[in-house]
């Protein structure tokens, strides 16, 4: 009886949704070898009941997508599927907004008699999916743009390039694809207008491929987006300044004032940390902020703190790069109107990038050879004035 | 800027409003009007006929005047009338040039 389970089989489809005649064709062969369409699982996955072989017709339409998003309102499916009731074809599942019917009637008249009216259909498939891609290209314009004017290199160092070069890739796939696919409707349309069949020429493998790589880019983006997310979010990765043991390859408070006691203000668990990283790139990037006080014989010498990010990378052009691009986003900053960005002079320091301005706290950022030290700092109190000139120079020495 | 109508009508969409004209019908009753009006010529599948409908009812050629159950009836708008016409007249235009094609030769 009906309660028998049947064995349930995943096949990726060899075409896309829009390639009606090849889906038909492809479906049909499938239950000639007993194979019997059940549901689509996303838009890729087919699921088929394995059965007794049997020679099936398969017929695609299509609907409104409100049809599925709001069925209460939009009953254009219902319509749909009483029509083709009528003519002996019954409704399976769909696939996005392409509505898949069977029938066993060899004679059942076919769901579309007129070319004209099925390229209507599919033109306006074409003109969804093209609108649908407007939104993403105008916001990918828009942030490459920022992204190029404030600092696309040192976009590439905080991101971290593991992270960077493959969402560049990821988006790079993705609007390909949706572009190529554009095309190929645009074909299939032509095709159906005219009465051709494009299907003899279908690349399945081509297609299977690119579906999976477009999947996976879109899986692994999620993935990666929701990690930066969380890190961001939870300060996952920095570990309290105290507890860190390893190497710190630059400047810290304790080098830049002398004193016998360093005690830090535990203001947030973001005033004193030490980040570390590496990456393909940028073999050595560690950013840390200290914030307390250095005594001297119970004398406080300095109070204040001091954040810097710190990069070796991999080639010394990318080091002056990432240091120009520091500048860049600082003095293109949004918030510039109560920033005030104002360069400060600074003596001959002898490395190969320099530079010194008040960006809300002073700022300095330097380059040599393959070395980038971005530091802002501030002083509250203490014996001991951390002027610019010195503070630079202690750096641009610990550079070389 | 007001939506562009169809530019033309096919062969279906054209029995489709001739059906109408006749006066108001449900979907099944235009494919069996257009079927039997060719003598079989010209069938409609359910997916032709389904988009042609929901096409014309976006254009405002027809309108739903009835529900009953899951049957819809439509009837035909005063539009839906000027298209037929104009395209009844640019059939009679082809026509009465393929007749003076043929009496000049």
């Amino acid at each position: 009886m009906g309660s028998e389970k049947r064995k349930r089989v995943f096949k990726m489809a060899p075409c896309p949704d829009y390639d009606i005649a090849g889906m038909e064709q492809w479906l049909a062969d499938m239950a000639a070898q007993g194979y019997m369409l059940k549901r689509f699982f996303t838009n890729l996955i087919a699921v088929f009941e394995v059965q007794e072989p049997q020679n099936l017709r398969y017929g695609i339409a299509t609907v409104s997508s409100n049809a599925f998003l709001v069925p209460d309102l939009d009953t254009s499916l219902d319509n749909l599927k009483d029509y083709c009731a009528a003519y002996g074809w019954n409704y399976i599942t769909h696939r996005s907004i392409f509505c898949i019917f069977v029938t066993e009637d060899e004679t059942a008249l076919s769901l579309h008699t007129d070319s004209d009216i099925e390229a209507m259909t599919l033109e306006k498939v074409r003109r969804e999916r093209r609108n649908n891609l407007i939104l993403p290209i105008f916001w990918i314009v828009i942030l490459s743009v920022q992204l190029i004017a404030n600092g696309f290199w040192l976009a590439i160092a905080q991101l971290g390039s593991m992270y960077f070069l493959p969402l560049v890739l990821i988006l790079v796939i993705s609007l390909s694809n949706s572009t190529l696919e554009l095309r190929h409707l645009h074909d299939v349309e032509k095709a159906v207008r005219d009465g051709r069949s494009i299907t003899k020429n279908r690349n399945s493998k081509a297609y299977q491929m690119r579906s999976v790589l477009v999947l996976a880019s879109l899986i692994i983006l999620l993935v990666m987006t929701g990690v930066q997310y969380y890190n961001e979010k939870t300060g996952n990765g920095k570990i309290p300044f105290e507890h860190y043991t390893g190497d710190i390859p630059t400047l810290t408070i304790q080098d830049l004032v002398e004193g016998d006691i360093y005690i830090s203000t535990d203001q947030s668990k973001y005033s004193n940390f030490v980040l570390q990283r590496t990456d393909l790139l940028i073999p050595v990037y560690i950013q840390f902020a200290q914030n307390g006080a250095v005594y001297e014989d119970g004398i406080c010498q300095f109070s204040g703190g001091i954040t810097v990010e710190y990069m070796e990378t991999r080639i010394p052009w990318f080091a002056r790069k990432i240091a120009e691009d520091y500048q860049k986003n600082d003095k293109n900053f949004w918030f510039d109107r109560i920033n005030r960005y104002k360069e400060l002079p600074l003596p001959d320091l002898g490395v190969d990038y320099a530079a010194a301005y008040e960006h809300l706290l002073p700022v300095f950022v330097l380059a040599e050879g393959n070395k980038v030290v971005y530091v802002y700092y501030h002083q509250s109190s203490g014996g001991v004035e951390m002027t610019m000139d010195e503070i630079t120079q202690m750096y641009a020495e610990s550079l070389k | 800027m007001p939506k562009k109508a169809l530019e033309s009508l096919t062969e279906s969409m054209f029995y489709v409003l001739m059906a109408f004209r006749g006066g108001p019908k449900c979907g099944i009753d235009v494919a069996e009007f257009v079927e039997k009006k060719t003598d079989g010529l010209c069938k409609l599948g359910p997916a032709t006929l389904y988009t042609i409908l929901a096409k014309f009812e976006t254009e405002k050629y027809i309108r739903e005047i009835q529900v009953d159950g899951r049957k819809r009836t439509y009837e035909i708008t005063d539009k839906g009338l000027v298209a037929y016409y104009d395209e009844v007249a640019r059939l009679r235009r082809c026509l009465a040039h393929a007749d003076s094609e043929r009496g000049e030769q």
